[in-house]
Protein backbone atom coordinates (compact mmCIF):
# COMPACT_ATOMS: atom_id res chain seq x y z
CA UNK A 1 0.00 0.00 0.00
CA UNK A 2 1.25 3.09 -1.11
CA UNK A 3 1.73 5.38 2.20
CA UNK A 4 1.74 9.42 1.76
CA UNK A 5 4.25 11.51 3.18
CA UNK A 6 5.95 14.97 3.21
CA UNK A 7 2.64 16.82 1.97
CA UNK A 8 3.26 20.66 2.03
CA UNK A 9 -0.56 22.48 3.10
CA UNK A 10 -1.52 25.95 3.21
CA UNK A 11 -5.14 26.75 5.58
CA UNK A 12 -6.88 29.92 5.31
CA UNK A 13 -8.42 30.61 8.80
CA UNK A 14 -10.02 34.23 9.95
CA UNK A 15 -10.95 32.56 13.20
CA UNK A 16 -8.20 31.69 15.76
CA UNK A 17 -9.88 29.56 17.77
CA UNK A 18 -10.33 27.03 14.92
CA UNK A 19 -6.93 27.68 13.31
CA UNK A 20 -5.77 26.26 16.81
CA UNK A 21 -7.71 23.16 16.62
CA UNK A 22 -6.51 22.27 12.54
CA UNK A 23 -3.13 23.51 12.43
CA UNK A 24 -2.65 20.47 15.57
CA UNK A 25 -4.76 17.93 13.13
CA UNK A 26 -2.52 17.97 10.72
CA UNK A 27 0.53 18.73 12.30
CA UNK A 28 -0.22 15.61 14.26
CA UNK A 29 -1.08 13.39 11.22
CA UNK A 30 1.72 11.60 9.71
CA UNK A 31 1.43 12.71 6.05
CA UNK A 32 1.92 16.29 6.36
CA UNK A 33 5.46 17.66 6.78
CA UNK A 34 4.52 21.30 6.31
CA UNK A 35 1.79 23.41 7.68
CA UNK A 36 1.10 27.14 7.43
CA UNK A 37 -1.70 29.03 8.08
CA UNK A 38 -3.22 32.64 6.67
CA UNK A 39 -5.83 34.51 8.17
CA UNK A 40 -8.10 35.25 4.70
CA UNK A 41 -8.28 34.56 0.89
CA UNK A 42 -6.51 37.98 0.17
CA UNK A 43 -3.67 36.30 2.67
CA UNK A 44 -3.98 33.13 0.80
CA UNK A 45 -3.62 33.93 -3.03
CA UNK A 46 -0.69 36.32 -2.03
CA UNK A 47 1.18 34.02 -0.88
CA UNK A 48 0.38 31.69 -3.43
CA UNK A 49 1.62 33.92 -5.57
CA UNK A 50 4.86 34.89 -3.75
CA UNK A 51 5.36 31.33 -3.32
CA UNK A 52 5.03 30.00 -7.05
CA UNK A 53 8.62 28.03 -7.15
CA UNK A 54 7.40 26.18 -3.64
CA UNK A 55 3.51 25.42 -3.84
CA UNK A 56 2.13 23.96 -1.48
CA UNK A 57 0.78 20.05 -2.24
CA UNK A 58 -2.84 21.38 -0.79
CA UNK A 59 -4.77 24.11 0.04
CA UNK A 60 -8.01 24.25 2.86
CA UNK A 61 -9.80 26.70 3.03
CA UNK A 62 -12.34 28.34 5.10
CA UNK A 63 -15.24 30.31 3.11
CA UNK A 64 -16.86 33.01 5.44
CA UNK A 65 -13.45 35.17 5.93
CA UNK A 66 -12.82 39.00 5.91
CA UNK A 67 -12.27 40.77 2.85
CA UNK A 68 -11.65 38.08 0.64
CA UNK A 69 -13.89 34.87 1.50
CA UNK A 70 -13.14 31.10 0.42
CA UNK A 71 -15.34 31.34 -3.12
CA UNK A 72 -13.80 34.56 -4.44
CA UNK A 73 -10.22 33.19 -3.49
CA UNK A 74 -11.29 29.81 -5.23
CA UNK A 75 -11.84 31.73 -8.05
CA UNK A 76 -8.54 33.14 -8.15
CA UNK A 77 -6.74 30.66 -8.44
CA UNK A 78 -8.90 28.54 -10.48
CA UNK A 79 -8.23 31.40 -13.28
CA UNK A 80 -4.22 31.88 -12.37
CA UNK A 81 -3.03 29.30 -14.83
CA UNK A 82 -0.18 28.87 -12.60
CA UNK A 83 -2.17 28.20 -9.48
CA UNK A 84 -5.16 26.48 -10.72
CA UNK A 85 -3.56 22.60 -10.25
CA UNK A 86 -3.28 22.84 -6.67
CA UNK A 87 -6.01 20.82 -5.07
CA UNK A 88 -8.36 23.02 -3.11
CA UNK A 89 -10.59 21.50 -0.26
CA UNK A 90 -13.44 24.28 1.31
CA UNK A 91 -14.59 23.95 4.76
CA UNK A 92 -17.31 25.88 6.59
CA UNK A 93 -20.15 25.45 9.62
CA UNK A 94 -22.15 25.29 6.99
CA UNK A 95 -22.38 25.51 3.58
CA UNK A 96 -25.55 26.15 1.23
CA UNK A 97 -26.48 24.10 -1.87
CA UNK A 98 -25.52 27.12 -3.80
CA UNK A 99 -22.54 27.84 -2.67
CA UNK A 100 -21.52 24.25 -2.73
CA UNK A 101 -22.27 24.44 -6.53
CA UNK A 102 -20.37 27.20 -7.13
CA UNK A 103 -17.02 25.81 -5.52
CA UNK A 104 -17.38 22.01 -7.23
CA UNK A 105 -17.64 24.49 -10.52
CA UNK A 106 -14.38 26.37 -9.52
CA UNK A 107 -12.58 23.20 -9.70
CA UNK A 108 -12.94 22.26 -5.87
CA UNK A 109 -12.03 18.47 -5.15
CA UNK A 110 -14.39 18.49 -1.94
CA UNK A 111 -16.55 20.72 0.37
CA UNK A 112 -16.01 19.70 4.32
CA UNK A 113 -18.33 20.39 7.47
CA UNK A 114 -16.43 21.77 10.46
CA UNK A 115 -16.66 19.08 12.85
CA UNK A 116 -18.53 19.44 16.46
CA UNK A 117 -15.65 17.75 18.43
CA UNK A 118 -11.71 17.98 18.50
CA UNK A 119 -11.38 14.13 17.80
CA UNK A 120 -13.74 14.76 14.11
CA UNK A 121 -11.21 17.86 13.44
CA UNK A 122 -8.34 14.62 13.73
CA UNK A 123 -10.58 13.06 10.68
CA UNK A 124 -10.11 16.23 8.24
CA UNK A 125 -6.33 15.25 7.22
CA UNK A 126 -7.54 11.91 6.69
CA UNK A 127 -10.28 12.70 4.57
CA UNK A 128 -7.95 14.80 2.39
CA UNK A 129 -5.33 12.40 2.49
CA UNK A 130 -8.46 9.94 0.86
CA UNK A 131 -10.00 12.26 -1.51
CA UNK A 132 -6.20 13.41 -3.07
CA UNK A 133 -5.49 10.06 -4.35
CA UNK B 1 -122.43 35.25 -87.14
CA UNK B 2 -124.07 36.46 -84.31
CA UNK B 3 -122.02 33.48 -82.42
CA UNK B 4 -118.88 35.29 -83.56
CA UNK B 5 -120.06 39.07 -81.98
CA UNK B 6 -120.44 37.42 -78.83
CA UNK B 7 -116.98 35.89 -78.32
CA UNK B 8 -115.81 39.54 -79.40
CA UNK B 9 -117.81 41.22 -76.58
CA UNK B 10 -116.70 38.35 -74.19
CA UNK B 11 -113.49 38.98 -74.86
CA UNK B 12 -113.59 43.00 -74.93
CA UNK B 13 -115.00 42.91 -71.70
CA UNK B 14 -112.70 40.65 -70.04
CA UNK B 15 -110.24 42.62 -71.41
CA UNK B 16 -111.09 45.30 -69.63
CA UNK B 17 -111.85 43.78 -66.50
CA UNK B 18 -108.27 42.55 -66.77
CA UNK B 19 -107.47 46.12 -67.19
CA UNK B 20 -109.30 47.34 -64.02
CA UNK B 21 -107.16 44.23 -62.26
CA UNK B 22 -104.26 45.53 -63.45
CA UNK B 23 -104.83 49.17 -62.62
CA UNK B 24 -105.90 48.23 -59.07
CA UNK B 25 -102.66 46.09 -58.66
CA UNK B 26 -100.52 48.99 -60.10
CA UNK B 27 -102.36 51.12 -57.62
CA UNK B 28 -101.50 48.38 -54.76
CA UNK B 29 -97.81 48.47 -55.42
CA UNK B 30 -97.69 52.87 -55.79
CA UNK B 31 -99.47 52.51 -51.93
CA UNK B 32 -97.43 50.36 -50.57
CA UNK B 33 -94.66 52.44 -52.42
CA UNK B 34 -95.68 55.89 -50.70
CA UNK B 35 -96.41 54.00 -47.63
CA UNK B 36 -99.76 54.44 -47.49
CA UNK B 37 -101.25 50.89 -47.10
CA UNK B 38 -101.31 49.36 -43.81
CA UNK B 39 -102.58 46.34 -44.84
CA UNK B 40 -103.89 43.99 -47.16
CA UNK B 41 -106.86 41.74 -46.80
CA UNK B 42 -106.37 38.35 -49.01
CA UNK B 43 -109.08 35.94 -49.54
CA UNK B 44 -108.37 32.95 -49.73
CA UNK B 45 -110.66 30.16 -49.96
CA UNK B 46 -113.39 32.20 -48.93
CA UNK B 47 -111.04 33.00 -45.13
CA UNK B 48 -110.04 36.77 -45.37
CA UNK B 49 -106.38 36.62 -44.28
CA UNK B 50 -104.82 39.86 -43.25
CA UNK B 51 -101.11 40.77 -44.22
CA UNK B 52 -100.32 44.04 -42.41
CA UNK B 53 -96.57 45.99 -42.31
CA UNK B 54 -97.05 46.20 -38.40
CA UNK B 55 -96.57 41.78 -38.61
CA UNK B 56 -94.45 41.50 -41.24
CA UNK B 57 -91.67 44.15 -42.97
CA UNK B 58 -92.07 46.71 -40.31
CA UNK B 59 -90.81 44.62 -37.57
CA UNK B 60 -87.56 44.51 -39.48
CA UNK B 61 -87.44 47.74 -39.90
CA UNK B 62 -88.36 48.57 -36.12
CA UNK B 63 -85.93 46.17 -35.62
CA UNK B 64 -82.57 47.65 -37.64
CA UNK B 65 -83.85 51.29 -36.36
CA UNK B 66 -84.34 50.98 -32.37
CA UNK B 67 -80.91 47.94 -32.35
CA UNK B 68 -78.49 48.24 -29.81
CA UNK B 69 -76.09 48.08 -32.41
CA UNK B 70 -74.98 50.36 -34.86
CA UNK B 71 -76.21 49.00 -38.68
CA UNK B 72 -76.12 50.70 -41.79
CA UNK B 73 -76.02 50.07 -45.74
CA UNK B 74 -73.19 51.82 -48.16
CA UNK B 75 -73.43 51.95 -51.82
CA UNK B 76 -70.86 50.28 -54.20
CA UNK B 77 -68.97 53.64 -54.17
CA UNK B 78 -69.20 54.12 -50.53
CA UNK B 79 -71.70 56.28 -49.92
CA UNK B 80 -74.18 55.72 -46.83
CA UNK B 81 -77.88 55.10 -47.91
CA UNK B 82 -79.07 54.33 -44.65
CA UNK B 83 -77.94 54.40 -40.98
CA UNK B 84 -79.76 53.69 -37.58
CA UNK B 85 -80.07 56.20 -34.81
CA UNK B 86 -77.37 54.11 -32.53
CA UNK B 87 -74.89 54.53 -35.50
CA UNK B 88 -75.66 58.12 -35.25
CA UNK B 89 -75.29 58.48 -31.66
CA UNK B 90 -72.34 56.22 -31.89
CA UNK B 91 -70.19 59.02 -34.07
CA UNK B 92 -72.30 61.52 -32.59
CA UNK B 93 -73.41 63.37 -35.56
CA UNK B 94 -77.37 63.62 -36.69
CA UNK B 95 -78.34 60.61 -39.16
CA UNK B 96 -79.53 63.04 -41.93
CA UNK B 97 -75.70 64.41 -42.10
CA UNK B 98 -74.48 61.11 -41.91
CA UNK B 99 -76.61 59.61 -44.99
CA UNK B 100 -75.07 60.20 -48.52
CA UNK B 101 -71.74 60.90 -46.99
CA UNK B 102 -68.48 58.44 -47.88
CA UNK B 103 -68.13 55.64 -45.16
CA UNK B 104 -64.63 56.03 -45.48
CA UNK B 105 -64.22 59.65 -43.84
CA UNK B 106 -65.40 58.11 -40.36
CA UNK B 107 -62.84 55.76 -40.83
CA UNK B 108 -59.42 55.85 -39.07
CA UNK B 109 -57.87 52.24 -40.81
CA UNK B 110 -58.98 52.61 -44.08
CA UNK B 111 -57.08 49.95 -45.11
CA UNK B 112 -58.52 47.39 -42.73
CA UNK B 113 -61.84 48.44 -43.76
CA UNK B 114 -61.12 47.89 -47.42
CA UNK B 115 -59.32 44.61 -46.89
CA UNK B 116 -63.31 43.57 -44.96
CA UNK B 117 -64.61 44.75 -48.11
CA UNK B 118 -62.62 42.42 -50.77
CA UNK B 119 -63.33 39.48 -48.70
CA UNK B 120 -66.68 39.75 -48.97
CA UNK B 121 -66.81 37.86 -52.01
CA UNK B 122 -65.88 34.87 -50.75
CA UNK B 123 -68.82 35.01 -47.79
CA UNK B 124 -69.57 37.07 -44.88
CA UNK B 125 -66.82 39.64 -43.65
CA UNK B 126 -66.35 40.33 -40.11
CA UNK B 127 -63.43 42.02 -38.01
CA UNK B 128 -62.26 44.97 -35.97
CA UNK B 129 -61.34 48.69 -37.40
CA UNK B 130 -61.27 51.74 -36.01
CA UNK B 131 -63.91 55.10 -36.55
CA UNK B 132 -62.20 58.33 -36.22
CA UNK B 133 -64.78 61.25 -36.36
CA UNK B 134 -63.17 64.34 -35.74
CA UNK B 135 -60.30 63.19 -33.96
CA UNK B 136 -62.37 60.69 -31.76
CA UNK B 137 -61.47 57.11 -31.96
CA UNK B 138 -63.46 54.59 -31.60
CA UNK B 139 -62.89 50.84 -31.60
CA UNK B 140 -65.66 49.16 -33.87
CA UNK B 141 -66.15 45.24 -34.63
CA UNK B 142 -67.86 45.34 -37.91
CA UNK B 143 -70.05 42.74 -39.80
CA UNK B 144 -70.58 43.41 -43.70
CA UNK B 145 -73.61 41.51 -45.80
CA UNK B 146 -72.92 41.86 -49.46
CA UNK B 147 -76.65 42.81 -50.49
CA UNK B 148 -76.32 42.04 -54.29
CA UNK B 149 -77.62 40.87 -56.70
CA UNK B 150 -80.94 42.21 -55.55
CA UNK B 151 -78.92 45.62 -54.04
CA UNK B 152 -75.89 47.31 -55.04
CA UNK B 153 -75.13 48.04 -51.80
CA UNK B 154 -73.41 46.77 -48.52
CA UNK B 155 -74.95 45.99 -45.50
CA UNK B 156 -72.63 46.83 -42.28
CA UNK B 157 -73.15 46.12 -38.85
CA UNK B 158 -71.46 47.86 -36.22
CA UNK B 159 -70.76 46.99 -32.80
CA UNK B 160 -69.39 49.53 -30.51
CA UNK B 161 -65.79 47.95 -28.61
CA UNK B 162 -64.93 51.02 -26.36
CA UNK B 163 -66.36 49.76 -23.21
CA UNK B 164 -65.08 46.54 -23.96
CA UNK B 165 -61.19 47.62 -25.05
CA UNK B 166 -61.29 49.77 -21.83
CA UNK B 167 -62.29 46.99 -20.16
CA UNK B 168 -59.24 44.94 -22.04
CA UNK B 169 -57.04 48.13 -20.86
CA UNK B 170 -57.75 47.82 -17.14
CA UNK B 171 -57.15 43.99 -17.16
CA UNK B 172 -54.11 44.37 -18.71
CA UNK B 173 -52.81 46.95 -16.15
CA UNK B 174 -53.91 44.60 -13.52
CA UNK B 175 -51.75 42.04 -15.31
CA UNK B 176 -48.99 43.84 -15.67
CA UNK B 177 -48.77 45.44 -12.12
CA UNK B 178 -50.15 41.67 -10.85
CA UNK B 179 -46.75 40.46 -12.88
CA UNK B 180 -44.32 42.94 -11.14
CA UNK B 181 -45.76 42.04 -8.13
CA UNK B 182 -45.08 38.57 -8.23
CA UNK B 183 -41.27 39.65 -9.70
CA UNK B 184 -40.86 41.62 -6.66
CA UNK B 185 -41.76 39.04 -4.24
CA UNK B 186 -39.81 36.68 -5.83
CA UNK B 187 -37.05 38.74 -5.35
CA UNK B 188 -37.90 39.51 -2.01
CA UNK B 189 -38.07 35.67 -1.54
CA UNK B 190 -34.69 34.85 -2.94
CA UNK B 191 -32.92 37.77 -0.99
CA UNK B 192 -35.02 36.24 2.32
CA UNK B 193 -32.98 32.61 1.04
CA UNK B 194 -29.41 34.33 0.83
CA UNK B 195 -30.45 35.98 3.96
CA UNK B 196 -31.05 32.85 6.14
CA UNK B 197 -28.34 30.73 4.41
CA UNK B 198 -26.13 33.89 5.59
CA UNK B 199 -27.34 34.37 9.47
CA UNK B 200 -27.93 30.34 10.18
CA UNK B 201 -23.99 30.07 8.95
CA UNK B 202 -23.10 33.29 11.33
CA UNK B 203 -25.16 31.64 14.19
CA UNK B 204 -23.85 28.24 13.52
CA UNK B 205 -20.33 28.94 13.79
CA UNK B 206 -20.28 29.94 17.58
CA UNK B 207 -22.14 27.01 18.82
CA UNK B 208 -20.23 24.85 17.20
CA UNK B 209 -17.03 25.95 18.76
CA UNK B 210 -19.33 26.01 22.11
CA UNK B 211 -20.12 22.59 21.63
CA UNK B 212 -16.44 21.41 20.18
CA UNK B 213 -15.25 22.57 23.66
CA UNK B 214 -17.73 21.56 26.17
CA UNK B 215 -17.17 18.07 24.16
CA UNK B 216 -13.41 18.37 25.09
CA UNK B 217 -13.97 19.59 28.63
CA UNK B 218 -16.71 16.13 29.14
CA UNK B 219 -14.37 13.71 27.26
CA UNK B 220 -11.27 14.51 28.71
CA UNK B 221 -12.07 14.65 32.36
CA UNK B 222 -9.32 13.99 34.06
CA UNK B 223 -7.23 16.80 33.06
CA UNK B 224 -6.90 19.90 36.00
CA UNK B 225 -9.90 22.47 35.16
CA UNK B 226 -6.87 25.31 35.01
CA UNK B 227 -5.39 23.18 31.67
CA UNK B 228 -8.86 23.85 30.50
CA UNK B 229 -9.11 27.60 31.28
CA UNK B 230 -8.81 28.40 27.45
CA UNK B 231 -11.74 26.44 26.51
CA UNK B 232 -13.79 28.02 28.69
CA UNK B 233 -13.02 31.43 27.53
CA UNK B 234 -14.05 30.20 23.86
CA UNK B 235 -17.14 28.94 25.38
CA UNK B 236 -17.73 32.03 27.21
CA UNK B 237 -17.29 34.31 23.97
CA UNK B 238 -18.78 32.44 21.82
CA UNK B 239 -21.68 32.85 23.35
CA UNK B 240 -21.74 36.78 24.06
CA UNK B 241 -21.13 36.66 20.29
CA UNK B 242 -24.11 34.47 19.84
CA UNK B 243 -26.14 37.35 22.32
CA UNK B 244 -24.32 40.07 20.16
CA UNK B 245 -25.18 38.98 17.15
CA UNK B 246 -29.20 38.09 18.30
CA UNK B 247 -29.17 41.80 19.36
CA UNK B 248 -27.83 43.39 15.77
CA UNK B 249 -30.18 40.61 14.01
CA UNK B 250 -33.56 42.24 15.93
CA UNK B 251 -31.76 46.14 14.50
CA UNK B 252 -31.74 44.98 11.55
CA UNK B 253 -35.13 43.64 11.62
CA UNK B 254 -36.63 46.45 13.07
CA UNK B 255 -35.32 48.39 9.86
CA UNK B 256 -37.58 46.97 7.07
CA UNK B 257 -40.03 49.31 7.21
CA UNK B 258 -40.49 52.89 7.52
CA UNK B 259 -42.57 53.14 10.90
CA UNK B 260 -44.15 56.71 11.83
CA UNK B 261 -43.21 59.35 9.32
CA UNK B 262 -42.31 62.79 10.95
CA UNK B 263 -40.38 65.98 10.63
CA UNK B 264 -37.23 65.41 11.99
CA UNK B 265 -34.42 68.46 12.45
CA UNK B 266 -31.20 66.30 11.75
CA UNK B 267 -29.33 68.60 13.84
CA UNK B 268 -31.09 67.28 17.01
CA UNK B 269 -30.52 63.80 16.00
CA UNK B 270 -27.27 64.30 16.05
CA UNK B 271 -27.07 66.39 19.44
CA UNK B 272 -28.83 63.25 20.70
CA UNK B 273 -26.65 60.72 18.95
CA UNK B 274 -23.46 62.50 20.10
CA UNK B 275 -25.13 62.95 23.72
CA UNK B 276 -25.37 59.06 23.62
CA UNK B 277 -21.86 58.59 22.78
CA UNK B 278 -20.48 60.88 24.95
CA UNK B 279 -18.17 58.12 26.82
CA UNK B 280 -16.61 56.86 24.32
CA UNK B 281 -16.10 60.21 22.68
CA UNK B 282 -13.94 61.76 25.82
CA UNK B 283 -12.64 58.67 26.23
CA UNK B 284 -10.93 58.64 22.37
CA UNK B 285 -10.86 62.34 22.53
CA UNK B 286 -13.07 62.97 19.56
CA UNK B 287 -14.00 65.34 18.14
CA UNK B 288 -17.78 66.00 16.01
CA UNK B 289 -18.51 68.81 14.25
CA UNK B 290 -21.85 69.94 12.38
CA UNK B 291 -24.21 72.69 12.27
CA UNK B 292 -27.06 73.75 9.62
CA UNK B 293 -28.13 70.63 9.14
CA UNK B 294 -31.23 70.04 6.44
CA UNK B 295 -35.00 68.98 8.26
CA UNK B 296 -36.57 65.59 6.29
CA UNK B 297 -39.30 63.78 6.45
CA UNK B 298 -38.51 60.61 7.85
CA UNK B 299 -38.12 58.17 10.68
CA UNK B 300 -36.74 59.59 14.28
CA UNK B 301 -35.70 56.20 15.34
CA UNK B 302 -33.86 55.03 12.51
CA UNK B 303 -32.28 58.41 12.04
CA UNK B 304 -30.82 57.88 15.34
CA UNK B 305 -29.67 54.27 14.55
CA UNK B 306 -28.25 55.66 11.29
CA UNK B 307 -26.49 58.68 12.23
CA UNK B 308 -25.26 56.52 15.73
CA UNK B 309 -23.96 53.70 13.68
CA UNK B 310 -22.14 56.00 11.01
CA UNK B 311 -20.18 57.81 14.15
CA UNK B 312 -19.77 54.66 16.21
CA UNK B 313 -18.03 53.51 12.99
CA UNK B 314 -15.78 56.08 12.43
CA UNK B 315 -14.58 56.09 16.28
CA UNK B 316 -14.28 52.52 15.67
CA UNK B 317 -12.07 52.77 12.71
CA UNK B 318 -9.69 55.14 13.86
CA UNK B 319 -6.06 56.04 13.67
CA UNK B 320 -3.77 54.64 15.90
CA UNK B 321 -2.49 57.78 17.88
CA UNK B 322 -4.72 60.45 15.76
CA UNK B 323 -7.57 61.67 17.51
CA UNK B 324 -10.93 61.22 15.36
CA UNK B 325 -12.36 64.11 14.10
CA UNK B 326 -15.43 63.79 12.69
CA UNK B 327 -17.41 66.21 10.46
CA UNK B 328 -21.18 66.44 9.00
CA UNK B 329 -21.85 69.05 6.37
CA UNK B 330 -25.07 69.08 4.00
CA UNK B 331 -25.77 70.24 0.55
CA UNK B 332 -28.91 70.19 -2.37
CA UNK B 333 -27.57 67.84 -4.85
CA UNK B 334 -29.57 66.91 -8.00
CA UNK B 335 -28.66 64.65 -11.17
CA UNK B 336 -28.07 62.02 -8.74
CA UNK B 337 -30.50 59.59 -9.64
CA UNK B 338 -30.04 58.66 -13.50
CA UNK B 339 -33.81 58.15 -14.27
CA UNK B 340 -34.85 61.34 -12.19
CA UNK B 341 -32.18 63.88 -13.63
CA UNK B 342 -34.29 66.96 -11.94
CA UNK B 343 -34.89 65.19 -8.78
CA UNK B 344 -33.45 67.10 -5.67
CA UNK B 345 -31.98 65.26 -2.62
CA UNK B 346 -30.37 66.90 0.86
CA UNK B 347 -27.40 65.76 0.18
CA UNK B 348 -25.07 64.94 3.98
CA UNK B 349 -21.98 64.17 4.43
CA UNK B 350 -20.10 62.11 7.32
CA UNK B 351 -16.24 62.49 7.04
CA UNK B 352 -13.84 61.22 9.50
CA UNK B 353 -9.67 60.95 9.53
CA UNK B 354 -9.80 57.00 10.38
CA UNK B 355 -7.60 54.04 8.43
CA UNK B 356 -10.00 54.23 5.05
CA UNK B 357 -10.41 51.02 2.83
CA UNK B 358 -9.10 49.74 -0.33
CA UNK B 359 -11.47 51.06 -3.27
CA UNK B 360 -11.97 47.59 -3.85
CA UNK B 361 -13.47 46.67 -0.92
CA UNK B 362 -16.29 49.83 -0.95
CA UNK B 363 -18.77 47.52 -2.63
CA UNK B 364 -18.86 45.40 -0.03
CA UNK B 365 -19.36 47.02 3.26
CA UNK B 366 -23.23 47.18 2.99
CA UNK B 367 -23.75 43.42 2.70
CA UNK B 368 -24.62 42.14 6.03
CA UNK B 369 -22.14 40.34 7.72
CA UNK B 370 -19.41 41.45 5.20
CA UNK B 371 -16.26 42.13 7.20
CA UNK B 372 -12.89 43.76 6.36
CA UNK B 373 -10.88 42.47 9.71
CA UNK B 374 -10.48 39.72 11.81
CA UNK B 375 -12.47 39.69 15.17
CA UNK B 376 -9.21 39.90 16.90
CA UNK B 377 -8.63 43.43 14.92
CA UNK B 378 -12.16 44.75 15.45
CA UNK B 379 -14.72 43.27 16.92
CA UNK B 380 -18.22 43.36 15.51
CA UNK B 381 -20.70 41.34 13.51
CA UNK B 382 -21.16 43.07 9.68
CA UNK B 383 -24.41 44.17 10.36
CA UNK B 384 -23.82 48.44 10.93
CA UNK B 385 -23.70 49.60 7.89
CA UNK B 386 -26.36 47.05 6.07
CA UNK B 387 -29.34 48.74 8.72
CA UNK B 388 -27.59 51.96 7.34
CA UNK B 389 -28.16 51.20 3.52
CA UNK B 390 -31.73 49.42 4.61
CA UNK B 391 -32.74 52.58 6.48
CA UNK B 392 -31.69 54.70 3.50
CA UNK B 393 -33.87 52.72 0.91
CA UNK B 394 -36.62 52.75 3.79
CA UNK B 395 -36.39 56.67 3.25
CA UNK B 396 -36.23 56.85 -0.85
CA UNK B 397 -32.48 57.54 -0.31
CA UNK B 398 -29.03 55.92 -0.58
CA UNK B 399 -25.66 55.56 0.87
CA UNK B 400 -22.18 55.92 -0.72
CA UNK B 401 -19.38 55.64 0.20
CA UNK B 402 -15.33 57.58 -0.83
CA UNK B 403 -12.52 56.70 0.68
CA UNK B 404 -8.80 55.71 0.54
CA UNK B 405 -7.06 53.40 2.40
CA UNK B 406 -5.40 55.29 5.62
CA UNK B 407 -6.85 58.31 4.69
CA UNK B 408 -9.76 58.21 6.11
CA UNK B 409 -13.53 57.78 4.51
CA UNK B 410 -16.84 59.98 3.37
CA UNK B 411 -20.11 58.13 4.05
CA UNK B 412 -22.58 60.17 1.81
CA UNK B 413 -26.52 59.92 2.46
CA UNK B 414 -29.22 61.47 0.28
CA UNK B 415 -32.37 62.40 0.96
CA UNK B 416 -34.95 62.46 -1.77
CA UNK B 417 -36.54 66.47 -1.09
CA UNK B 418 -40.21 65.72 -1.35
CA UNK B 419 -42.47 68.25 -3.56
CA UNK B 420 -45.23 69.82 -1.52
Amino acid sequence: MEVTTGLNIVIAEDDTDDANIIIKSFNRHKAFKKVTRVKNGQELVNYLKDNKSDLPDIVLTDINMPIKNGVEALSDIFHDSALCKIPVFVYSSTISPMYERKCKELGCKACLIKPFSIAEFDDIPNQIVYKLK
Amino acid sequence: MKGKDLNTQHLLEENQELKVQLMEAQAIIDAIREGEVDALVVNANGHANLYSLESADYTYRLLIEKFGEGALSISDKGNVLYCNQYFANLINLPAHKIVGSFFNSYVDSVGQFKELQDSLASGLSKGEIVLNVNGVKIPVYVSLTDLRPTLPAIGIIVTDLSEKRKTEEALELYQRKLENKVAELNETNNDLEQFIHVISHDIKEPIRKIVTYASDLIEVPNEPIESKKDNLKIIKNSALRLNSLVDDLVKYSMTTTKNSEQEIDLNEVLADVVDDLEIIIIERSAKINFRDLPKIKGSLVQMRQLFSNLISNSLKYRKVKVKPKITITATVASGVDASFQKKVFNKLSVQDNGIGMNEENIKKIFTIFQRLHTPEQYSGNGIGLAICKRIMENHGGRIEVESKLNEGSTFHLYFPVKAN
